[in-house]
């Protein structure tokens, strides 16, 4: 698990990172979303021993992570542009990154590079930066390391490959309990990948909820009330987030669980009714609103 | 904890990443080097068969075999080329090693990974110390080898090779840990050149600062004890260190030592800011903001003062005189704050916008360089006053500028043989304990002195006295030393009777006549030593040799004689003669053929020993043994006696005259305060010639001339301001063809006149008639 209490970390008086709790289970997809400056980046260089915060404590399965090897060979971080030795290829990559990871899984690697269809003499100067992100995404997978820290590695991959290496995480989160942490700027990145989020925004953790607590806990349903009385009812009876009317249909994002949801329609009559499925920008702009902030201006642009 | 074979790994892995500057410096040193030694022997071999075929085979060998020796410990020895090498190596592996610093993606990459910090420092630091010892050696025996193969090796090349390698090595790791230090202050390679560039510099500039200001305004500043070169630098170490070492011949222990625990020093400190340094300096100028406003006001200050500096030398600027140009000088100054506090500030926000910025910076530096404008130029520190109280002295030396030291053979030696200037012969040996009588001296003399206006233009020149400079250095009970100038008017009585007392004492002779000391007898009874010694007695003209065992005795009479030396009776005194002490040291190298015998190059020094008219025991020595000359030239040898009176004062007076009617174009100089200023220091126009000669062959006028002329290297116008030649008077004798003198010699020999001991005839038979 990995435990962030109370972290602060400025650069050069500007703070980055603001007072941040969250924590992070095992065996769990991470997302931590935020807008260009939010912090995501701060977050998991520190996360990943890069940088000392300020004040807080960050913890990796208990221990503290800043030049600690006990905690850090259990990390494997992704920068957002990732490095690889000048004039090295896949093959230089392997040799280095076994020589500081004990457990790399050197056969797995070369599976990789094949099904990836990166070639392993290639020098990585001459990759695409797709490739570049398929490869680094490889060594840290190869590394066995418990918890994969990406940073906007999934931004400009294609979708085959995308699909490839969720398949890849989950199958290691299976064998293994990997954990990976992944930042974006993007929720569409992650809606289909993570179980937990957590929202930046200028330094600060707006929210951190595990994805399906999120998508049980509110509901959208559009419906057609018999009559007004039916309308006015269920609406008073509903913790109504948001309600959209288009003639007589009614789409109502409504907060609770399904049943007692659908406990409150049955006392009513409906021409109409349906429960709709909510996408993670739906759950996340009826969270933020809550909060105060429009995260279409914060996330979606 | 690190294990081995993770370490070693990790080196390995290392290494890989700065494959190039494991190519650079094998080239450098395992190919370059040894390639530039064999054809430096090539060279010499090829040489060598046209000198077999001028000398011989034999001789050719001899001849050849010490200049292989010679060149390759040129090549393999300590020497600049290998400096620059070195240094040049140690900041391109710095810089490389720890690069990545410079780059967030790679720090991003490097410190995620599960590495300790001290180890990935350990394995770099490590690797860029291998990747220039391995290729050194290796170049060192692979030249040693070409060497060998060759004859060219001998005892003395191993020792240079072994020397070499000790300092080489010990030099690389200051500059490596000097350019280490340099980048983990700074976030880019720009600011990282400058900072390292620096740390080169800045003692240089703060030294040099500090001597041009006090050299500026204070009169009784004194150079020794004050040297520009910087002592926290390793380049300076490096050439002490060789410098020393190509005197004795071993490596000095103490600047080892020092070189060593300054390396290990920087190297510590640039752990610990390694350790310190902030993952996200990178990119930034400056690692640590704190350091930020000190880096620069430490640099904006010394470097206007500097400025100040260059003005008041364009403008000739001499604050004893006048304040004419001091207004350039601040002027100079001002600016300097403005656009080095500007300049900096931009490095630090890479935007030159930012050249304003930090106003406070700029405010601070100006005020820094005004206080320190203001010390030097009111004495704040009272600087040009100071005098230790005597109970904080526990000894003093003091040191004559130019005192007894024959034109050759000023030279002196310390207790170890090796050659050393007077000033640190004095340093080392002269322990005076008459604190009062020096201290009072001191005060009274600078007190009377400060009251002489020299630039008065008036006709008081001959009332301010005759002032001789001196250097006084204070030894102070808690170790300090203290060096000042001093001006002493050596016609004043008191003064006089003070330095009677100081020169009288057998410390001021033991530590600063050579010949007082115990080292020129153990020269001459260390017969196997590295120097040759050679004695002989005599005026420089006549010269008689003497034999050691005579010139150990001599010497001792002499020392003994010495003890009634004072300042009043040398001064009063003209030297009978000289005891001459000729040390040459054969240095390894080119032998070679002078008159049918093989010869070696050397390096001499001189010692002279002027012997005076009351050293009475001394003369009886020199009456007993048959060395001692009644007179400065033997009659018998002389054919002719010429005497050129250049009638200095006759020459002025028509120079004057014709300025005074013609114009100053007339006599061929344009600015007649130039002239006036030239006339008053005693330089004339070479156009106006006012000599007058006069051949003088009759014996009863040879004979008046012989007992009134003395040689000019032995009445040397020096310190005490004594007996000196007339420099209106040349004289010229010539030696008979047939003289010993003639063959031995040379046909004529130049004399002199002491003053006031002119005679009549010839002042007569000289004079300039218009």
């Amino acid at each position: 698990m990995i435990e962030i209490r109370n972290v602060t970390k400025s650069y050069d008086r500007i703070r980055a990172v603001d007072n941040v709790s969250v924590t992070i289970k095992e065996n769990t997809v991470f997302g931590l979303i935020g807008t260009n400056g939010a912090g995501k980046s701060t977050v998991l260089r520190m996360l990943a021993g890069v940088l000392e915060p300020e004040k807080g404590e960050i913890a990796i399965d208990g221990l503290p992570v800043f030049d600690n090897m006990e905690a850090k060979k259990n990390i494997y971080f992704i920068a957002d542009e990732p490095y690889f030795f000048a004039n090295s290829n896949a093959m230089d990559m392997q040799k280095y990154l076994r020589s500081i990871y004990p457990e790399f899984a050197a056969e797995d690697f070369n599976n990789y590079l094949v099904n990836f269809g990166l070639d392993k003499k290639r020098k990585i100067n001459t990759y695409s930066k797709g490739m570049k992100k398929q490869l680094a995404l490889i060594c840290g997978v190869c590394s066995n390391a418990k918890y994969l820290l990406c940073d906007e590695t999934f931004d400009g991959l294609d979708p085959v490959m995308r699909q490839g290496i969720k398949s890849i995480f989950a199958s290691e989160m299976e064998r293994r309990g990997m954990t990976p942490v992944i930042a974006s700027h993007n929720l569409r990145e992650l809606e289909d990948i993570c179980d937990h989020v957590g929202l930046l925004h200028k330094g600060g953790v707006l929210l951190s909820k595990d994805l399906e607590d999120m998508k049980c806990n509110i509901q959208k349903v559009q419906c057609v009330f018999k009559t007004i009385e039916d309308e006015a009812k269920v609406i008073s009876a509903l913790d109504i987030m948001k309600n959209e009317k288009r003639g007589s249909l009614n789409v109502l994002t409504v907060r609770g669980n399904k049943a007692e949801i659908l406990a409150i329609f049955a006392t009513v009559n409906t021409i109409f009714f349906e429960a709709l499925p909510l996408s993670l920008e739906e759950i996340f702009i009826s969270e933020t609103e809550v909060v105060g902030y429009d995260i279409k201006k914060l996330i979606l642009g | 904890m690190t294990s081995k074979s993770s370490f070693l790994v990790s080196m390995k892995e290392n290494s890989k990443r700065r494959l190039w500057v494991w190519i650079v410096s094998a080239l450098a040193f395992m190919l370059v080097f040894p390639a530039l030694t064999a054809l430096t022997i090539n060279g010499i071999i090829r040489a060598g068969r046209q000198v077999a075929e001028s000398y011989g085979n034999t001789i050719a060998g001899e001849i050849i075999h010490e200049r292989l020796i010679n060149n390759v410990i040129r090549m393999v020895g300590m020497n600049t080329g290998m400096l620059l090498l070195s240094s040049a190596i140690a900041v391109i592996s710095a810089v490389q090693g720890f690069s990545y610093l410079y780059s967030r993606k790679k720090i991003d990459f490097y410190m995620g990974m599960p590495v300790k910090r001290k180890k990935r420092f350990l394995v770099i630091w490590l690797n860029g110390i291998l990747l220039y010892v391995i290729p050194y050696l290796a170049g060192l025996a692979i030249s040693l080898l070409i060497a060998a193969g060759n004859g060219a090796v001998d005892r003395s090349v191993f020792v240079n090779a072994a020397a070499a390698a000790v300092a080489n090595s010990i030099l690389y790791l200051g500059v490596y840990h000097m350019a280490i230090l340099a980048l983990m202050m700074t976030g880019n390679i720009v600011v990282t050149g400058f900072a390292f560039l620096t740390f080169c510099l800045y003692e240089f500039l703060v030294r040099m600062v500090s001597q041009g200001y006090k050299q500026m305004f204070f009169r009784y500043f004194s150079y020794y004890g004050s040297d520009r070169m910087p002592v926290l630098s390793p380049f300076t170490m490096y050439i002490n260190l060789s410098s020393r070492f190509s005197y004795t011949n071993r490596l000095d222990a103490k600047y080892l030592i020092g070189m060593l625990v300054f390396a290990a020093a920087l190297g510590m400190l640039s752990y610990i800011c390694y350790l310190k340094r902030p993952a996200e300096a990178a990119g930034r100028a400056m690692t640590f903001g704190i350091t930020k406003p000190f880096v620069k006001v430490l640099l904006v200050v010394p470097a206007a003062l500097f400025m100040g500096g260059v003005i008041a030398d364009v403008l000739d600027f001499n604050p004893e005189l006048s304040m004419e140009g001091i207004g350039w000088m601040i002027f100079a100054m001002a600016l300097a704050v403005l656009l080095g506090s500007g300049v900096i500030q931009v490095i630090y926000e890479f935007d030159i916008k930012g050249c304003l910025h930090k106003i406070s910076h700029i405010v601070i530096s100006a005020a820094l360089v005004a206080l320190i404008f203001i010390a030097f130029r009111y004495d704040l520190f009272g600087y040009d006053s100071y005098i230790p109280s005597q109970n904080q002295i526990k000894s003093i030396a003091f040191v004559p500028d130019y005192y007894e030291e024959p034109a050759y053979g000023g030279a002196h030696f310390d207790g170890s043989g090796n050659y050393v200037s007077s000033y640190e012969y004095a340093r080392k040996n002269m322990y005076l304990h008459n604190i009062e009588e020096i201290c009072d001296m001191a005060e009274q003399s600078m007190k009377a002195y400060n009251q002489v206006d020299w630039y008065a233009n008036d006709d008081t020149y001959d009332q301010r006295g005759t002032w001789v400079y001196v250097n006084i250095l204070y030894r102070l009970k808690n170790g300090r030393e203290v060096w000042r100038s001093l001006w002493v008017d050596v016609e004043d009585a008191h003064t006089v009777e003070t330095l009677d007392k100081i020169v009288g004492t057998e410390e001021f002779k033991k530590g600063f006549f050579m010949g007082a000391s115990d080292s020129l007898t153990a020269m001459l009874d260390n017969k196997e030593g590295k120097y040759k010694i050679s004695t002989s007695y005599g005026n420089r003209i006549y010269q008689q040799k003497m034999s050691d065992a005579q010139a150990k005795e001599f010497l001792a009479i002499y020392q003994k004689d010495l003890a009634l030396a004072n300042f009043s009776n040398v001064r009063e005194n003209t030297p009978v003669g000289m005891l001459s002490f000729s040390i040459t040291e054969e240095l390894n190298g080119s032998v070679y053929l002078s008159g049918g015998v093989m010869s070696r190059a050397t390096r001499s020094w001189d010692v002279g020993v002027y012997i005076y008219p009351f050293y009475k025991d001394s003369i009886a020595y020199l009456k007993e043994n048959g060395y001692y000359m009644d007179a400065q030239v033997k009659l018998e040898d002389i054919a002719k006696i010429q005497v050129v009176n250049y009638n200095y004062d006759a020459a002025k007076a028509l120079q004057e005259e014709r300025l005074a009617t013609a114009g100053a174009s007339a006599i061929g100089m344009d600015d007649p305060a130039v002239l006036l200023e030239m006339g008053a220091a005693g330089k004339y126009d070479t156009e106006i010639d006012a000599r007058v000669y006069a051949d003088y062959t009759q014996e009863e006028q040879i004979r008046e001339l012989a007992e009134c002329i003395y040689p000019n290297d032995l009445v040397v116008d020096d310190w005490d301001c004594g007996k000196k030649l007339d420099r209106n008077y040349q004289v010229i004798v010539y030696f008979k063809t047939d003289s010993e003198m003639t063959k031995n010699y040379g046909t004529d020999a130049w004399y002199g006149f002491l003053e006031g001991q002119v005679p009549a005839f010839v002042m007569e038979d000289t004079a300039y008639k218009e």
